[in-house]
């Protein structure tokens, strides 16, 4: 049997998917689109369980291969080093500090985001980027970490029922 | 994380990549199989996408209608007293141009003024203008405007001067009728219309005849229009006949006059 905590864990995790998937357009400014995803992979590594982060960043991963049209794969392996990645630094930074979680953010989203560009490089017959490829990585990075800011903290209630943070630091 | 999980993990990251350099169909298989078995879904989350990026576009425009509106109606307001104050300026540039012909006459020279204010008193029909002394205002100056006469100067302070109207109580003019040459003396009534007395009785005056000043009595040059007759009748005492005067100048809309100054000999 699933504990209380992992139950709305999943719950969560199902929910975001399919808020992503289905009504992720909802957010979008312009072309930049934030990626609920990764902010999930950081919220559980930094919250939830440093441990399964990269877990949790296969199998976003794959869903999002699944209903994406680029290279089959390449989504599964960013998300799976970058999670790695924010894993160890989960380590060694202060988690509870909410520009800590945006910076990492930031940095997950860029670091994800070339990755995932190295591997459609290296692998797809016909890579294809946009022109102002490292300009829109940057302001996609940027805005998924400021979204990460405020939804961090948003996540971390719906978990735990409440604002307090001491979970964290028992 | 042990380093069995690790490399465990690091073969399920790897592994769809080799599945796509493989099996190169398989990937599209899923794909389609996925968005087949979710298409509703996805056309659902499509319209409801479309509806809060439309909402939002026509929130957007909404504000930004509202905001248009504002700023054109604020420049409407502007214009609206712009088109007053032009309306005011042309109006007063046509009866400024009937001043023209007596501003050029030779042998008199006129100082227009305005009027600035109008006496409330019911028994004095008087009036303020602009100009006194020190723009050359006299008392007995003739007043007229293109119409006719309008009176004369009552009296001159520095830069105003009162204007007593024809039909003052205390205005006396000699006219003469313009077609049978009759003299007689008008004299305001604190009326609309003048009285013009002491006509003789042989006159020949009828309604309609213009009335205009006779020069005698050196106030008023000869031949300022003044009005029309509109009724003739006998005084009561039987020496002489009297006519009802309408005068040209209509006194309650007046608003500019001109004084009319005589130009030394030899200018």
């Amino acid at each position: 049997m699933l504990g209380q905590k992992a139950r709305r864990a999943v719950i969560l995790s199902l929910v975001l998917i399919f808020f992503e998937l289905f009504f992720g357009r909802v957010l979008e400014l312009g072309m930049i689109r934030p990626d609920l995803f990764l902010i999930y992979i950081v919220f559980w590594s930094f919250v939830i369980d440093r441990r399964s982060a990269p877990l949790v960043a296969l199998l976003l991963g794959f869903v999002r291969d699944v209903f994406s049209s680029g290279f089959f794969g390449a989504e599964t392996f960013s998300y799976f080093a970058a999670a790695c990645l924010i894993s160890m630094l989960s380590l060694k930074v202060e988690r509870t500090n909410i520009l800590i979680q945006g910076a990492t953010s930031f940095i997950f989203a860029l670091f994800q985001f070339w990755i995932y560009a190295l591997i459609v490089l290296l692998c797809s017959p016909s890579p294809e980027f946009p022109r102002n490829f490292f300009w829109l990585s940057f302001l996609h990075s940027l805005y998924t970490a400021f979204l990460a800011v405020w939804m961090i903290g948003a996540l971390e209630r719906c978990i735990y029922f409440r604002s307090s943070r001491a979970h964290l630091l028992a | 994380m042990r380093p069995k999980a690790l490399v465990l993990f690091l073969v399920l990251a790897v592994l769809p990549l080799v599945i796509s350099k493989v099996a190169v169909g398989f990937p599209e298989t899923v794909r389609v199989f996925s968005y087949q078995t979710f298409k509703p879904v996805f056309q659902a989350s499509d319209f409801f996408s479309d509806q809060c990026t439309g909402l939002f576009a026509q929130t957007k425009s909404f504000l930004f209608t509202y905001r248009q509106n504002k700023e054109l109606q604020a420049r409407l307001n502007e214009l609206e007293i712009e088109v007053a104050r032009l309306k005011e300026e042309n109006k007063k540039i046509q009866r400024l141009g009937k001043f023209l012909p007596y501003l050029e006459q030779k042998s008199r020279s006129s100082l227009y003024a305005q009027i600035i204010f109008r006496s409330i008193s019911f028994w004095e029909q008087t009036a303020v203008i602009d100009k006194g002394a020190r723009h050359g205002v006299g008392k007995g100056m003739p007043v007229i405007t293109p119409e006719g006469l309008v009176g004369k100067v009552g009296s001159a302070g520095n830069s105003s001067a009162n204007v007593i109207f024809l039909t003052d109580a205390s205005s006396r003019t000699s006219v003469l009728v313009q077609e049978s040459r009759d003299i007689g003396l008008l004299c305001g009534e604190g009326k609309k219309l003048l009285r013009m007395s002491y006509i003789d009785l042989s006159a020949t005056l009828k309604i309609g005849d213009t009335i205009v000043t006779s020069g005698m009595g050196g106030v008023y040059p000869k031949g300022i229009p003044v009005g029309k007759v509109e009724m003739v009748g006998k005084d009561p005492d039987g020496l002489h006949l009297y006519a009802q005067v309408k005068p040209f100048v209509a006194f309650s809309k007046l608003e500019e006059v001109l004084c009319w100054v005589k130009k030394p000999e030899g200018r």
